[in-house]
């Protein structure tokens, strides 16, 4: 009896170790790279040297692509990836990642050469400088120089800049994920959306919905005080914003009148110098206005614990806030409201999320928009992959960016999902909620064919699933800002300069924000340029290394148009 | 020396290692017990020694940690001249003292009163009251506080029917470490207390029937029974918890902290956690960073250790 439950235990010992051991080991569902195909030198591929045929031919070798992806079981096991899976003749093996982990997980997939055949990220400037140095190191395969068999890739290419900033010694190494919104100048949809239908009860709303700076704050302070919404008392709120736009959007970006902008407090070129934003004298008057918002309760308190910006989007489905910051695209303008009007079916859908125009505070006629950088994200090849694993993913991204591969990634499958009339308009067969909306039948199942281009804006304006009223407010939002706002302009030469100080110190972009969320808080009207100037120059030591290495850059642009002919190379 | 000597000289040692082997072999079960926790503590805790030399390296990912190009000390030196690193040095002593000060008394105190209970279905369930938020995570507790204790939250709410003006629990500079202080004494008192509840059990009964007939009260027992029967124990956990002093509850900050009270709470963790991931990662930096943090631990130990000894004669080295 003694003998069996020792022999009983040390079985138990024994397989929990194996099973650890095993739990320690590479999944199925996890492959590795390296495990599954041969080792190629970049150099060897023959993908860099000879074009093949594009996407229409027949695959006879069936491939298998390993792509980190976010909602990774969505991707699966639905109609569209069974289409496209045996169009391509591949199999996508989808690595779960959350969104937050983004960057960590492509350090350590980096460093333990264990890349996907093919790693998205979103590259931006807090990677970039890591992401030259694995391309140095020859963990990426180029991409061909030649994209003749990739048509649409080619000229994707050529209607942006995104290919030139991911050249490193003469070949590019990323498929960015382009915004479609050259024909602008990348003009993005910043803006505050607000209960349109609670200015009309008050008798407050502007039209078009263009208002000065005190009038729109004006309309805030009677919300909260009069209580339109009939949520009780002190139960309505101001404005919120999403962590990223916190306090910036509410004042900070719109006293901004140089020519560079940008969603962060960078640095700025004046008089051919870079000088760090927050410590310019417009910086402290947007300062000034916002904390003046947060005092006078116009600003929601609790933004700031808000860390996960999640809670500042729930207080206005639930009705109870006024206004709040947002990327106002046609697709947020259509879940927004979708939103609302699940639960207020009884109001108007376009008037409880409309976009508001909002002058900046020093001058009712101007007008503040910004530059985003012309990619949202990219995707880099494994120097790992083989040749026909490399040709495989450049066909898709070429169909992906075909009319063809745009609705198939906007609509489904043709004759099921969608028919196409001679005219070469859509008709859509998805069924419809109550509300007269559209069901998407393939939920968050879009994941990788959506990586090619940002669906944001002129394809928005297509997609014939987006209501027809959200498509023309957001467009109308999007030509107005064009024609009458001031676009503040993304300096690619500053942003992705790879100098010693700036890749080990970073921009101080969340010591910034910091900051400011501080002294909004804690500190006064009377006290915080002092806070502000104490702090500033206790970050100088630091910074000025920054500083140093940014105007020792061999080129410092004096325009936008100048930092683009030096970037093609013209000047 | 003569023959016999030699003989029992050389045969000795060889008897005793005998020995010594078949008593591990007679209790090899036990023995393989320990396997798992000697791997733990060798895959986890000494193998990553070998990274600390990347605080003297500019990491290259192509290089590895060997073969990364050494920079002496120019890490430290960057580090140094950065005054959020003083300002999180500064916060990880406060906190951690604040903890010391408040958390590590309130465990014991429980301990001898819960003991002092006579129902023993009462003082189950008062035990398991106090010992059931160890199991939250912060995560569940984080969110817990947010909505009680935000601005619009269920005790500003309470506070505004009541007429109080409402308080700004999580971005008041004031409040946020006596906030932390009170989470952590919630959430782990009942559960650290489990140590020195079986420190108690395990003092000899008698001694407190002979000084019941003696004539000692109550407060006599615990203060001349009790308190000599858990001293060593509270020792030794005093000097463990001095050890990982500059551990001041990444966990529990990281969950609940705000930019608004980043200058009273941004700790030695939660400074590593923004250099490397919230700007280009400098895994150099990091792990000087993480050099600074094992010495000042190891020399706060070793100090509080001396104390110990020399004042109470007791200490774990």
């Amino acid at each position: 009896m003694k003998k069996k439950q020792i022999v009983l235990r040390t079985l138990i010992l024994v397989m929990a170790t194996v099973f650890v051991l095993v739990g320690c080991t590479t999944s199925a569902t996890e492959p590795s790279a390296s495990d599954r195909q041969p080792e190629t030198p970049p150099q060897e591929s023959k993908v860099s040297t000879e074009a093949t045929a594009p996407a229409e031919a027949a695959y006879e070798e069936k491939v298998t692509i390993s792509h980190n992806i976010t909602d990774a079981e969505k991707q699966v096991d639905n109609a569209l990836y069974t289409y496209f899976s045996e169009k391509f003749n591949v199999e996508m093996q989808y690595i779960p990642m959350q969104f937050g982990e983004r960057h960590e997980k492509a350090r350590i997939w980096a460093s333990s050469g264990d890349l996907p055949d093919l790693l998205w990220m979103d590259l931006n400037e807090n990677i970039f400088s890591e992401w030259c140095g694995w391309v140095d190191s020859g963990l990426f395969a180029p991409v061909p120089s030649d994209l003749k068999a990739w048509p649409e890739i080619a000229n994707l290419f050529d209607s942006m800049i995104g290919d030139e900033l991911f050249t490193r010694n003469g070949d590019c190494y990323a498929l960015a994920c382009m915004r479609d919104m050259s024909s602008q100048d990348f003009t993005v949809c910043m803006n505050i959306v607000y209960r349109a239908d609670w200015a009309e009860k008050l008798g407050m709303r502007k039209p078009d919905d263009v208002y000065t700076w005190n009038e729109f704050m004006d309309l805030i302070k009677a919300c909260i005080e009069q209580d339109p919404g009939e949520n009780g008392a002190g139960k309505t709120f101001g404005i919120s914003a999403p962590q990223w736009y916190f306090p910036d959007m509410l004042g900070i970006y719109q006293t901004n009148t140089y020519e560079w902008g940008f969603e962060e407090p960078f640095f700025i070129v004046i008089d051919g110098q870079y000088v760090w934003y927050p410590t310019t004298d417009e910086y402290m008057t947007g300062l000034k206005i916002a904390k003046q918002l947060y005092d006078d309760g116009i600003i929601w308190p609790d933004n700031v614990v808000d860390t996960n910006s999640t809670m500042y989007q729930d207080l206005y489905y639930a009705g109870q806030m006024t206004a709040m910051c947002q990327h106002a695209t046609i697709a947020n303008l259509r879940s927004g409201r979708d939103r609302m009007a699940e639960g207020f079916p009884d109001l108007n859908r376009e008037d409880m999320y409309q976009i508001a125009k909002v002058s900046s505070p020093l001058d009712d006629k101007f007008f503040w928009q910004k530059q985003s950088p012309c990619y949202w994200s990219a995707n880099s090849i494994s120097a790992k992959t083989s040749d026909a694993q490399r040709e495989r993913i450049l066909d898709m991204w070429n169909w992906l960016l075909t009319d063809e591969g745009m609705r198939f990634r906007m609509y489904g499958l043709e004759g099921t999902d969608y028919t196409l009339n001679a005219d070469g308009s859509v008709e859509l067969l998805w069924e419809k909620n109550a509300n007269g909306v559209y069901i998407d039948p393939y939920p968050g199942a879009r994941g990788f064919y959506g990586r090619p281009v940002l669906n944001d804006a002129e394809y928005a304006l297509l997609n014939v699933s987006i209501p027809e009223a959200d498509r023309i407010d957001g467009n109308k939002s999007w030509v107005w800002d064009w024609e009458n706002a001031h676009i503040g302009k993304v300096d690619y030469n500053m942003l992705y300069a790879s100098t010693p100080n700036k890749d080990t110190l970073g921009m101080f972009v969340s010591e910034v924000k910091a900051k400011a969320i501080e002294l909004l808080i804690n500190s006064t009207q009377d006290s915080i340029e002092a806070d502000w100037k104490a702090w500033t120059e206790s970050m100088m030591p630091k910074v000025q290394l920054v500083l140093d290495d940014l105007n020792n850059l061999d080129f410092i642009p004096s325009s936008y148009e100048d930092l683009i002919a030096h970037m093609s190379g013209e000047d | 020396m003569n023959k016999s000597e030699l003989s029992t000289h050389s045969v000795k040692p060889s008897r005793q290692s005998k020995t010594l082997f078949a008593a591990i072999w007679r209790k090899r079960y036990i023995y393989l017990l320990l396997l798992p926790g000697l791997a733990y503590f060798a895959i986890f805790k000494y193998i990553p020694i070998y990274g600390v030399q990347l605080a003297f390296k500019k990491y290259a990912v192509n290089l590895g940690i060997t073969g990364s190009p050494w920079i002496g000390f120019s890490n430290f030196n960057l580090l140094f001249i950065d005054g959020d690193f003083w300002i999180a040095v500064r916060n990880t002593l406060i906190i951690a003292y604040m903890q010391i000060l408040i958390c590590f008394p309130i465990p014991i105190v429980l301990a001898v009163l819960l003991n002092e209970i006579r129902q023993r279905k009462f003082k189950r369930t008062v035990q398991t009251i106090y010992t059931f938020p160890h199991f939250l995570s912060w995560v569940i507790v984080s969110g817990m506080v947010l909505n009680m204790l935000s601005t619009n939250g269920a005790i500003n709410n309470l506070l505004a029917v009541l007429n109080f003006d409402r308080v700004q629990f999580l971005t008041d500079k004031r409040i946020f470490r006596w906030l932390l202080v009170f989470l952590q004494a919630w959430k782990e008192s009942g559960w650290n207390c489990i140590m020195y509840l079986a420190a108690i059990t395990s003092i000899d009964p008698t001694l407190y029937e002979a000084a019941t007939i003696d004539g000692a009260n109550r407060w006599h027992r615990m203060r001349y029974i009790t308190w000599p029967g858990i001293s060593m124990i509270v020792v030794v956990t005093l000097i463990m918890r001095m050890g990982s002093i500059m551990d001041a509850g990444f966990e529990q900050i990281i969950n609940i902290y705000n930019p608004a009270v980043y200058e009273v709470s941004d700790i030695i963790d939660t400074y590593v956690f923004r250099i490397t991931f919230q700007r280009p990662a400098n895994f150099g930096l990091s792990a000087a960073v993480g050099l600074f943090k094992g010495i000042t631990n190891c020399v706060l130990l070793l100090t509080t250790n001396w104390i110990c000894v020399r004042l109470s004669g007791t200490g774990i080295l």
